[in-house]
């Protein structure tokens, strides 16, 4: 995947962090849909062992009370209770039938009579004003009952009113049918194997009573919630990610128009322009300012074409003139004289700005893609082969070899590619070292011409590689212009092959051996002597 | 040899008539395009010099409609280089060859013959100075009997030199006509192969056909 791109990490970034955000969410209300749930089963558990806590009950009433506890016990395995009874010296008053074998009974404690919150207070003796039937309970009880929960105390007192008349009453020992003071009911959830139970235990004087519900209700519903939120969350995500992917899109159009014509923007084609309607604002000042450089860019490169293509055609008749005249008094002066000297030295300053100014146009036109090369049939092999010969005549202390393949034939202009061939030759030899050798190897690829052109002597520092084919540039800056004219050679060369759809580069530059190559397109040779079109060339 | 020079700056018209003059050339010479139109298509000429930017008719008009007549002079252009499309025009139009301003004389007349000798066949193909012998066409070189094996380049400055026997040839000119205005001006090529020349033309020693011209350059012994 592409991490670079912005749009993919954009999307990534929204989609990541709002499925956090949903993650999140969906487990909160997962948590709090499950307490809801489990509160109402509390409440629900203990509205039902409230009534049979509070009151004592005799023996065999136990199975009858949990029998009565709906649904029985068994049935619906989702809906399932569980019934515990235990008495006060910790034995099993009753126990529902379906209670799994995995929990042992004493998780659930036996009633304590010496907790005080369930100490049995007798009534009081009657008042001897007189016996009081139905009333309220005395004052101490009611205080020792809890008196800070008022469900409890307020049943009580609503269950002494209804109860039945206590005819017992002093014959000593607790009456038969008594309100308890109970302790507040406990919820505890314990795991069997056969499923989650919530137990609800409340403890009276006499007896402990537990009863449980099966989870196995809640957790269906709660699979069911889960479910629905794992189904949901991955389409939100990805509508979230599509949708950022669009918006991001389309907020990055104007970005991809902008390196479209970026990329159009060629030293010929300099008058792109972006349309800046119906862009963001954010974007329209970056294409404003976009367009407002390329108007620049086009207004000084327009200029800086003009003036050397001016320049050099504004100094042809001069230079024209200039030359003539001197060579024509050269002619004239005494032979051998001082004076045909002097229009010699002359003549060669002429020279030099010829050279200079013809390079600084062909670079100019290079420069606004016009230079377009005259192209005829020219053989390479014979172009390479008189620079070869040059190189031996002229560097009697090398040792110049090549390798060159017969009939090499191009389709160049054959003074722009002699001035390359000179170019790079000359510079072997001079950048050469004594006893060092210069090798030529031409050879033929698939389409195109290969010329190799290798020197010994000292590497070019791997630091100016880059900087090798700049104009003005020069190995060793204190060689000065003796040793290499102007420094237009290497630039000169390399757009004089690009505009044959050919190229130069610098193949390698170690100790002691450097290596340019030259490519150029070879010749059709089912066109043979064919004059091609400067268009077709193309720049 | 009859040449229409058509030049409308009196200064270059002015050396390179002179220059063609000294090589024995009938020049006749006009700076306004119309007039050179009406001449060209009047009277018989061995060769055009033509510059393209002139008052009136511009040179590649004139071309273009020397052509549509058949009329089929030997014509050389005078261009610049800033003028590359103007060269690439010249020539599909049916120039015969063209020079790129600034030039020397010399040059001009070196084309002017390899023009005409194109043009008529083989009279002017063999120059003979002094018991030397080039064949332009053959590129057979003898002196006296002897037959004498030269490389392009040699070739080429011998035949440069030997066309005006007794003028001075400066090296930088040399070296423009035989290796490209753009050769390193501080080698020494010119020399090493005017020594090489003479090695071979003269193997003996017996006297040199080509003068060393002292802090100039060289020139062709006039016979």
């Amino acid at each position: 995947m592409r991490l670079h791109s912005f749009r993919v990490r954009l999307t990534l970034l929204s989609v990541s962090v709002s499925g956090l955000v949903l993650a999140v969410f969906a487990l909160s209300a997962w948590a709090l849909i499950r307490r809801i749930h489990l509160d109402q089963i509390d409440r629900e558990m203990a509205e039902r062992v409230g009534p049979i806590a509070f009151v004592t009950h005799p023996r065999e009433h136990w199975p009858w009370i949990g029998g009565g506890l709906s649904p029985s016990y068994g049935g619906d395995s989702t809906q399932a209770r569980l019934f515990l009874v235990k008495g006060g010296g910790g034995e099993i008053v009753e126990r529902s039938p379906n209670w799994p074998s995995t929990l042992p009974t004493d998780r659930f404690p036996a009633p304590s009579p010496a907790d005080p919150r369930l100490r049995y207070l007798p009534p009081p003796p009657p008042p001897p004003s007189g016996p009081r039937r139905g009333g309220p309970p005395p004052e101490d009880e009611r205080k020792d009952g809890r008196p800070d929960r008022p469900a409890p105390s307020s049943a009580a007192s609503d269950s002494e009113r209804a109860g039945p008349p206590r005819d017992d009453r002093g014959k000593g020992g607790p009456p038969p049918w008594h309100f308890l003071p109970v302790t507040p009911p406990a919820f505890t959830t314990e795991r069997t194997r056969g499923g989650a139970w919530r137990f609800c235990t409340m403890q009276n004087g006499e007896v402990t009573v537990v009863l449980g519900t099966s989870l196995a209700g809640l957790g269906a519903e709660m699979a069911r919630v889960r479910n629905g939120f794992l189904a949901a969350l991955p389409v939100a995500l990805l509508l979230i990610a599509l949708g950022s992917w669009l918006v991001s899109r389309r907020a990055l159009r104007s970005v991809e128009d902008l390196a479209d014509v970026a990329e159009r923007v060629t030293a010929s084609r300099l008058d792109q322009r972006i349309p800046a309607e119906g862009v963001e604002t954010e974007f329209r000042r970056l294409i404003t300012v976009f367009n407002g450089m390329l108007d620049r860019l086009e207004r000084s490169f327009g200029q800086a074409v003009r003036f050397s293509a001016d320049a050099a055609h504004e100094l042809r008749t001069p230079l024209t003139i200039l030359q003539g005249e001197i060579a024509q008094a050269l002619q004239e002066a005494p032979t051998g004289s001082e004076q045909q000297r002097v229009y010699n030295d002359l003549l060669e300053e002429v020279q030099r700005l010829k050279a200079i100014t013809q390079k600084l146009l062909l670079l100019s036109q290079a420069d606004s893609g016009q230079l377009r090369p005259t192209l005829e049939r020219v053989s390479l092999t014979g172009l390479v082969g008189e620079a070869v010969e040059d190189a031996q005549a002229l560097a009697s202390h090398l040792t110049v070899t090549a390798d060159l393949s017969p009939n090499v034939a191009v389709m160049a202009d054959r003074d722009l590619v002699q001035q390359a061939l000179s170019n790079l030759s000359s510079n072997a030899a001079k950048y050469n070292r004594d006893g060092g050798s210069i090798e030529f190897r031409l050879a033929t690829g698939d389409d195109t011409a290969e010329l190799a052109i290798t020197n010994t002597g000292p590497g070019i520092p791997p630091q100016d590689h880059d900087r090798l084919f700049e104009r003005f540039y020069r190995a060793d800056p204190s060689r000065g212009r003796r040793i290499d004219g102007v420094g237009l050679g290497l630039s000169l060369a390399r757009e004089i092959a690009r505009a044959h759809r050919g190229d130069l580069v610098l193949v390698e530059s170690r100790d002691d051996r450097t290596t340019f190559r030259v490519t150029l397109p070879l010749a059709d040779p089912t066109r043979e002597g064919d004059q091609a079109s400067a268009a077709e060339a193309g720049t | 040899m009859r040449v229409l020079l058509v030049e409308d700056q009196e200064r270059i018209a002015g050396f390179v008539r002179k220059a063609l003059e000294e090589q024995g050339f009938t020049v006749e010479l006009v700076g306004d395009g119309d007039e050179a139109y009406l001449r060209a298509q009047r009277e018989r000429y061995d060769v055009i010099v033509l510059d393209i930017m002139l008052p009136g008719r511009d040179g590649l008009s004139i071309l273009r409609n020397l052509r549509d007549q058949q009329n089929l002079v030997p014509v050389i252009l005078l261009t610049a280089r800033s003028e590359l499309n103007e060269r690439l025009e010249g020539l599909n139009l049916g120039a015969d060859d063209y020079v790129t301003k600034p030039f020397y004389a010399e040059e001009l007349i070196a084309r002017i013959h390899a023009v005409a000798r194109r043009a008529s066949g083989d009279q002017l193909s063999v120059l003979q100075v002094a018991g030397l012998t080039v064949n332009l066409i053959t590129r057979e070189v003898k002196r006296g009997q002897m037959l004498v094996d030269l490389t392009a380049r040699e070739f080429r400055l011998l035949e440069y030199l030997m066309r005006s026997p007794g003028r001075v040839y400066p090296r930088t000119q040399i070296l423009e006509h035989v290796w490209g205005y753009d050769f390193d001006p501080s080698s020494n090529v010119v020399d090493v192969y005017i020594q090489r020349l003479r090695r071979k033309l003269d193997p003996a020693g017996e006297g040199h056909c080509i003068e060393t011209v002292r802090g100039v350059g060289y020139r062709f012994r006039k016979p």
